[in-house]
């Protein structure tokens, strides 16, 4: 399988709220290199202040990089080349509700990719917008309506909407499933799933519910301290792993549970 | 006959639009907005509608009093002042320099400041924090003192107040115009849009702008009020406006000498800008509780 994303040696070190010249620099993520094959699904899991979301915001580009590179299909990908790097990669925030702006219809948020990455017309992009909503379970009425007018699964499928319309070699999704309950959790994730054998997506999971993991990734990739402590296909790490860090994140759900129901029985 | 809408009419009502519709049902804050509504109207139409010119001196009827009293004449509505000028005509006339002038002193400021501090609000490095410093400590001096430090330097007269007031507002607004944007600049949906490919004069303004405008049309009202306050402390004091012009600060000072001989002098403009700058308050003031109620929803 030929690779779409090739990550070598990213790093990103930060120098606190206050960027000072002499202010210290702390790494938040430690050089990591790994690859992701075209309809593959990576998972990054780690515990809170691992790095996940970080490294999630250094290949969607919302940060830059402190070192290393990001190769999309051979090439080398730039920070300022912002039009090459949103029409293969986007992503879906954890907060739907807040990535999407409360001022303007979502017909108009939707636009915004296709206005500055493409040569449309306006009606061209009213009838990709309406293509691109239908696709994601909504309807062409949803074009006039503003976000607080939808519902937090109406929301997250607008983001996921969003994400779609330039058709990207890849999504990545940060904690994008937290905020919604179980029903709309599933809907949600077979949307995501039906897309990705649709249009070929790759996607990038950041999450830490082993649940979803194990039903929708083909690799994982563990986050320690920044540090990628292993890379690995989901079969492989669930069967063989021994590290204690990686069990608990794999089984954290058994073991809430436990914990739970022994401090019922309390 | 009222028509019955026999279809079911999409009506998606923007948040702004939402604001409006609650702003709408406040019966003082509609009250307020028509009176500035009006004083506007007469104040862009009082070259037109002045009985007399404002310097013509009228021998025959000296510190004539009202036409409601006793001892009033119709020919002056308003009466005469000590010098038997037109009241009437001098406030009208006053109008353009006690409302209209802060109105445009307010344009003015607000496009350097809220552009200022956009550009301010963006960057989140050096110039930010530079600005931000020297701001806060800016801000602690009252902008009225700040006109009178720049008057002092520039010396009295209409234009040096003008001048001063501008720039003594400048600096809340690139305040308040930083902060918001840099408060936004921070969420998500702005990343999201940033990714989209935006650039940066979309995002300023198509992005953001709708999201803070809440912000910069309080600050608005407040600076206007403040404005209007300012050029007629000044002119009160002699600084600004100078004698025979008619601004409502000036008639005030004027007025003194003379209260109890004709007390009409001093009370006229000063009902005048009593009721300009507590409709302008109200108006502000609603604006803010209709905004807070949508927010809340």
């Amino acid at each position: 399988m030929s690779q779409v994303l090739e990550v070598k040696n990213l790093t990103k070190t930060f120098r606190g709220r206050r960027d000072w010249p002499w202010s210290p620099k702390s790494v938040a993520v430690e050089p990591i290199s790994f690859t992701l094959g075209a309809g593959e699904t990576l998972a990054i899991m780690g515990e809170t202040g691992s790095g996940k979301s970080t490294l999630a915001k250094l290949v969607a580009g919302v940060e830059s990089a402190s070192g290393g590179a990001i190769y999309l299909n051979g090439q080398k990908l730039y920070d300022n080349n912002t039009k090459q790097r949103c029409q293969n990669i986007r992503m879906i925030f954890q907060d739907s509700e807040k990535s999407l702006n409360s001022q303007r219809t979502i017909g108009q948020q939707l636009e915004e990719p296709l206005l500055f990455n493409t040569k449309m017309n306006p009606e061209q992009r009213y009838h990709s917008v309406v293509q691109v909503l239908r696709k994601v379970g909504l309807l062409s009425e949803h074009y006039e309506f503003y976000p607080h007018m939808l519902s937090t699964g109406q929301k997250q499928r607008v983001a996921i909407a969003r994400a779609i319309t330039l058709e990207p070699q890849i999504i990545v999704a940060d904690e994008a499933l937290v905020a919604l309950d179980p029903s709309v959790r599933a809907q949600i994730i077979n949307l995501m799933l039906d897309l990705q054998q649709e249009m070929g997506i790759s996607y990038i999971f950041v999450t830490h519910s082993p649940q979803i993991v194990k039903h929708i990734a083909d690799k994982i990739l563990i986050l320690y301290r920044g540090k990628m402590i292993s890379f690995e296909q989901t079969e492989l790490l669930l069967n063989k792993s021994q590290e204690p860090y990686v069990e608990q994140l794999l089984h954290e759900h058994l073991s809430t549970e436990h914990s739970n129901k022994k401090r019922q029985k309390r | 006959m009222a028509q019955p809408d026999l279809y079911y009419k999409d009506n998606n009502p923007s948040p702004l639009q939402l604001v409006w519709y609650s702003f709408r049902g406040r019966t003082a804050a509609m009250f307020a907005l028509w009176v500035l509504i009006a004083l506007l109207a007469v104040t862009l139409l009082s070259p037109i509608l002045i009985p007399y010119s404002p310097a013509q001196q009228f021998s025959d009827a000296i510190s004539l009093p009202p036409s409601w009293t006793q001892q009033g004449n119709i020919q002056f509505m308003f009466g005469t002042d000590d010098l038997g000028r037109d009241m009437l005509s001098r406030m009208l006339i006053g109008s353009l320099y006690s409302f209209a002038l802060p109105l445009t002193i307010v344009i003015v400021s607000s496009t350097f400041g809220i552009f200022i501090g956009a550009l301010a609000g963006v960057d989140r490095n050096f110039k930010y924090q530079l600005l931000g410093h020297v701001f806060d400590r800016v801000l602690t001096i009252p902008s009225f003192l700040l006109a009178l430090v720049i008057i002092a330097i520039l010396g009295p007269g209409l234009g040096n107040a003008i001048i001063a007031i501008t720039l003594s507002l400048i600096p809340q607004f690139i305040y308040v115009t930083r902060n918001a944007v840099h408060s936004e600049w921070q969420k998500d949906y702005v990343t999201a849009s940033r990714l989209n490919g935006c650039s940066d004069t979309y995002l300023m303004y198509r992005v953001i702008l709708p999201n803070i405008t809440p912000a910069l049309v309080m600050q608005l009202t407040v600076a206007l009020s403040v404005a209007i306050m300012d050029i007629a402390a000044l002119s009160f004091l002699g600084l600004g406006v100078q004698a025979p012009t008619p601004e409502w600060g000036s008639m005030l000072s004027r007025s003194l000498d003379e209260v109890y001989l004709s007390p009409w002098s001093m009370v006229l403009p000063g009902i005048a800008l009593f009721i300009t700058i507590t409709s302008i308050n109200v108006v502000g003031d609603s604006l803010r509780r209709s905004i807070k109620q949508r927010m809340d929803n």
